[in-house]
């Protein structure tokens, strides 16, 4: 990594949409080069100080029209992650993109809140977006820093006791080993400043991590699938606790592991 | 700000305020994801700029 390319990628950089290399190569060049330091150091601050202190400013008109005819749209564009690329069966794949709606609508909702001058905050906090963003931090982490299980068992009787006393929640914790997913072991881990208990779950030289925790919203929420530098999330929330299962895992294996997960219980 | 062209400025507080990921920004602004880092770059330089700018009016006067 150079001057000119860190240059070109520092945007991406601080905007975290980097992939995990590219993020390690410019966080490196920048601590040993003082010139493209103090650059991310000014644009640090710029974002700082335009978060804190930008008031809202009504889009163009031209821009008003697009989001107000994107908000009226029956059918949304295809989604951000094209789903339909993956080699799914029909039924999997229109059942995805039902629940892909909401998730495929968020911009937009977004977006719309900029149409208020000066309004209260509409998006709500924290915002799926970000529990994405722990979410799939906390999977890279458990790989990066060898902390992948605080308790390794294959066993489910060994593995679910281990999380009581530690959280003040129960966790069912089911080994798919006949299935081809065997259960790697357990970790307490944090998102968002929440314990959560991370089930691992190991498919050939891929990890599947599982978390769960409680959730504040009483009623059932359905699948919807997220993904952020390479990774894929699936979450949903049911009987009161979140899941998020979060995997480098090809799309199909991926949608089977977490098809399992729901059906028990 | 408000001296940033329009299309910078909506990318910028699409960024900024309601940070929306680069995909999500080019899906409501219907432009391509590069035109999304380019505008993005651009926007904080040159606002970087005019703060330099002003800056240095503040401490002339």
């Amino acid at each position: 990594m150079n001057c000119s390319d860190t240059k070109r990628l520092i945007d991406a950089y601080l905007d975290n949409e980097l992939d995990l290399r590219g993020a390690l190569e410019i966080e490196e060049h920048v601590a040993r080069c003082p010139g493209c330091g103090e650059e991310e150091r000014a644009l640090r601050e710029l974002q700082a100080s335009a978060r804190a202190n930008l008031i809202r400013y009504a889009p163009s008109p031209e821009f008003e029209a697009r989001l107000r005819e994107a908000l009226h749209v029956e059918e949304p564009p295809v989604p951000v992650e094209s789903v339909e690329s993956s080699p799914t069966p029909p039924r999997a794949a229109r059942h995805l993109r039902r629940a892909w709606k909401w998730a495929a609508l968020a911009p937009f909702a977004a977006a719309a809140a900029l149409l208020v001058v000066a309004g209260p905050r509409l998006w709500p906090a924290p915002s799926e977006a970000s529990v994405a963003d722990a979410v799939i931090a906390a999977h890279v982490r458990s790989l990066l820093a060898n902390h992948l299980t605080d308790v390794a068992s294959s066993d489910q009787h060994a593995v679910k006791p281990w999380f009581q006393g530690k959280l003040d929640y129960s966790v069912s914790v089911t080994d798919w080993t006949a299935e081809g997913y065997p259960l790697a072991g357990g970790r307490l881990d944090y998102v968002e400043d929440t314990p959560a208990a991370a089930l691992v779950y190991r498919r050939a030289q891929h990890v599947v991590n599982l978390f769960v925790w409680p959730s504040k919203r009483a009623a059932d929420e359905p699948l919807r699938r997220l993904s952020r530098r390479g990774y894929s999330a699936y979450c949903w929330v049911k009987d009161g606790m979140h899941y998020w299962a979060v995997s480098d895992l090809n799309e199909t294996e991926l949608q089977k592991f977490v098809e399992l997960v729901r059906r028990q219980g | 700000m408000e001296a940033l062209p329009v299309e910078f400025r909506e990318v910028f507080v699409l960024r900024e305020m309601e940070e929306l990921s680069y995909k999500e920004i080019a899906d409501v602004a219907r432009i391509p994801i590069g035109t999304v880092m380019s505008r993005l770059s651009r926007a904080r330089r040159q606002l970087q700029a005019a703060v330099a700018c002003r800056e240095q009016a503040g401490s002339a006067s």
